[in-house]
């Protein structure tokens, strides 16, 4: 059954881009994995810089590699391992805060060198592992399996579903709490629901760009739209626009010059950044 | 029938074993503009949080109108990064609308955001990103937003704050015009004298424990303030 739909979205795939980069399967699966993975980046990206929780982002996406790790000791599917260990230190995160009076930035530091230094002691003891570590520290968004799509599109579902709830709220409590004195109890559960999200969507794309660079693909598109949007509805769309049409350019350019995929991604957000930041501060430009 | 829309009694609040209020009992009287007051450290926003019923507290808070009362609240600031692209039109849709704001806004929030905006003379700065206010526009944007929620008590935390004289001077008399038009509860904090002397009906005055309350001539006095702020040259720069 999923085979079929996979090769009716192949047989689409070919009808609308006749061209020989687009042939490979593993070039369309790449493809779909980018379309899944650009929206929920777009949307948990906004509420990551907006909640100044970029530099939590960058906690879970190294915890992974303890996760990724454990996952190799115990022989567990990594990617399953780490989503567990990443959802584990999120859920770690918002405890040690909420119940000692550790500053949030000072917590995440300490949790951010467990997670690599753990996963530094699992890979020294068991060298062999080094080599399987690579496509999960720099990405390979080419080796994307049918299965990882499918758990990407849940996770699309299930980020969109959350985003209709609770967009609005998380924005004006990026503003201020007291925006929200009426729904006061329910905004310590809104975080760390969001944190629990970012973690699963980190674990998830982690393919794409790595876990050395996964935070990037979150973070710059939402400040680049943020730096060029005219009101806040607009955000969302302008950094759907910028992940997507990046990526699609990234995947093709690596493609042909034999380039990692993720670093392209990286980069050409970057430059896309400067372009964006070039635009409002010495054209007043806004979109 | 009570002249009261809050009575406290015997309110106590302890963080982390120290006291930061030590029961506290009096009355905010309904329709009127009551100003907490006290120096810092006193435990003014504590007290306001007990109101609002955001932190644990012994004693009680209750609302003579019962506790399903609706509440406005205006917080002393936003945490606006300079590069922040909410707009006052996107505060009013992102409180007032369930759908996400980047689906667009309802026909019914831009209505809301325009009577409300033009309550608090801020309706040509509805798609001007709220970055780029200046101090006492924001204020009067965030006011709109609070009585948008059609609130009975209006609750402002240090609104005129790093406002300057002229900015304070136009949102005392806004304060004073919607109490008077809307019959509305106000209840603000300050630690300018002078403003509080100049548009409060009530006085709160506290330091960890209620060192007065009462109308302005009677509770603005130099003991008071003595006891209070623990300098009565205080008392000629309030009136």
């Amino acid at each position: 059954m999923l085979n079929e739909i996979f090769l009716v979205i192949y047989h689409f795939l070919d009808i609308v881009l006749p061209f020989a980069w687009a042939e490979p399967v593993f070039m369309k699966n790449a493809l779909i994995a980018l379309v899944l993975i650009a929206p929920a980046a777009a949307l948990v990206g906004i509420h990551l810089t907006a909640l100044h929780m970029a530099f939590f982002g960058d906690a879970i996406s190294h915890s992974a590699f303890t996760g990724i790790a454990l996952g190799f000791l115990f022989s567990v599917n990594p990617s399953l391992s780490m989503a567990i260990f990443a959802v584990a230190i999120s859920i770690l995160i918002y405890f040690v805060e909420k119940k000692s009076n550790i500053a949030m930035d000072n917590i995440i530091s300490v949790m951010m060198s467990l997670g690599v230094a753990a996963g530094l002691c699992i890979v020294s003891f068991r060298k062999s592992f080094m080599r399987d570590f690579q496509s999960y520290l720099f990405g390979d968004i080419l080796t994307v399996s049918q299965g990882e799509i499918i758990v990407m599109f849940l996770v699309l579902v299930f980020i969109v579903i959350w985003s209709y709830i609770n967009y609005n709220r998380l924005a004006l409590m990026s503003l201020s709490p007291l925006l929200i004195i009426d729904k006061a109890k329910s905004r310590g559960l809104s975080k760390l629901l969001f944190s629990l999200l970012c973690a699963v969507l980190v674990a998830v794309s982690i393919k794409v760009t790595g876990m050395l660079l996964i935070t990037s693909l979150l973070v710059i598109p939402a400040v680049t739209a943020r730096l060029i949007a005219k009101s806040e509805g607009r955000i969302f769309r302008i950094a759907y626009m910028i992940i997507a049409g990046t990526s699609l350019f990234a995947l093709i350019v690596s493609y042909y010059l034999d380039m990692a995929t993720g670093g392209v991604i990286i980069v050409f957000l970057s430059v896309l950044f400067f372009i964006a930041y070039l635009l409002r501060a010495v054209w007043k430009i806004s979109l | 029938m009570t002249n009261d829309a809050i009575q406290v009694k015997e309110l106590s609040v302890k963080i982390n074993e120290t006291v930061i209020l030590d029961n506290l009992s009096f009355t905010i009287p309904k329709a009127q503009v009551t100003s907490i007051i006290g120096p810092n450290g006193a435990g003014k926003t504590t007290l306001l949080s007990a109101i609002l019923g955001m932190i644990e507290y012994s004693g009680s808070v209750e609302f003579c109108d019962g506790n399903n009362v609706k509440i406005g609240y205006v917080p002393q600031r936003l945490s606006l990064a300079k590069d922040s692209a909410v707009t006052a039109a996107d505060l009013f849709t992102m409180t007032h609308q369930k759908k996400p704001v980047y689906l667009g806004t309802t026909r019914r929030c831009g209505v809301i955001a325009e009577e409300y905006l033009n309550l608090v003379q801020m309706a040509h700065y509805k798609n001007r990103k709220l970055s780029v206010l200046s101090g006492g526009e924001l204020q009067r944007v965030l006011i709109g937003l609070a009585l948008s929620r059609k609130p009975s008590i209006l609750i402002m935390d240090e609104a005129s704050a790093g406002i300057d004289f002229q900015g304070s001077s136009a949102l005392d008399d806004l304060t004073r015009k919607l109490n008077r038009e809307n019959s509305l509860t106000v209840i603000m904090v300050s630690h300018d004298l002078s403003v509080v002397n100049r548009s409060s009906d009530h006085i709160v005055c506290i330091n960890k424990t209620l060192v007065c309350q009462g109308p302005p001539e009677k509770t603005l006095t130099p003991k008071s303030i003595a006891n209070a702020f623990g300098n009565p040259a205080l008392h000629s720069h309030a009136h």
